[in-house]
């Protein structure tokens, strides 16, 4: 689902952009209550991001395996930032899902960030992020099985970066 | 004419919609943002979204 330009629409100056991620056997895909989209949520002053995501995720999802900051950037004239969340396949029920492909990452120049950062492009980097915890981070990898694992193998592990 | 009984439409960027009165709309969008967005709009700025009810649907 593309969202609507002309819609009523999260406005506040810092912005959570959730994607729900789920494996479907050998692969991964991108699902959510707004569809196979970035998810858009409000962060007020006085809210913790990754308390809201977990929150959200919980009470209109199910229960989250991970809740994941993975990079952030300057988007719809806010400071955006993604999170990836991962959940089990029992809880995507009717919700729209769609395939996660490869692509590109978005790169910055020396000392400037990307011009253009497609969804995509930050699930991708996303993924790459969550490469790198699996192998770095205990909790991450106890979370995720070795399907999930055997997967996330094929990305190119990459740290937490700021993307615009 | 009464804006509060006239049927009206308010579209959400997520693709979410909902069609009533302004107070069904209102009721109606506050629990949506509430729920989906954390956020919770205002009677003023659901009117100021509100859109005519023959708009066509965005899905």
């Amino acid at each position: 689902m593309t969202r609507s330009p002309s819609g009523w629409d999260v406005g506040s100056p810092v912005q959570a952009e959730i994607f729900v991620i789920w494996r479907g056997g050998d692969h991964l895909e991108l699902t959510g209550p707004c569809g196979a989209a970035p998810w858009i949520v409000e962060l007020g002053e006085a809210d913790h991001p990754v308390e809201v995501v977990d929150r959200i995720v919980r009470d209109v999802v199910g229960e989250p395996r991970l809740v994941h900051s993975t990079s952030w950037r300057r988007d719809r004239g806010a400071v955006l930032l993604s999170f990836v969340v991962v959940i089990d396949d029992t809880l995507v029920g009717s919700m729209p899902s769609e395939p996660i492909g490869r692509v590109a990452l978005a790169r910055s120049e020396a000392t400037a960030a990307p011009r253009d950062i497609a969804h995509a492009q930050v699930v991708e980097h996303g993924l790459r992020h969550l490469a790198w915890l699996v192998q770095d981070d205990l909790v991450v990898r106890a979370e995720l099985d070795p399907a999930w694992q055997a997967i996330l193998a094929e990305y190119v592990p990459e740290p937490f970066r700021g993307l615009g | 004419m009464d804006d509060h009984n006239t049927e009206r439409r308010l579209r959400c960027a997520c693709g979410w919609e909902t069609a009533g009165t302004l107070d069904e709309i209102e009721t109606a969008t506050v629990e949506h943002g509430r729920r989906m967005h954390n956020m919770t709009p205002s009677r003023d700025e659901v009117a100021a979204m509100l859109l005519p009810a023959d708009e066509p649907s965005a899905t």
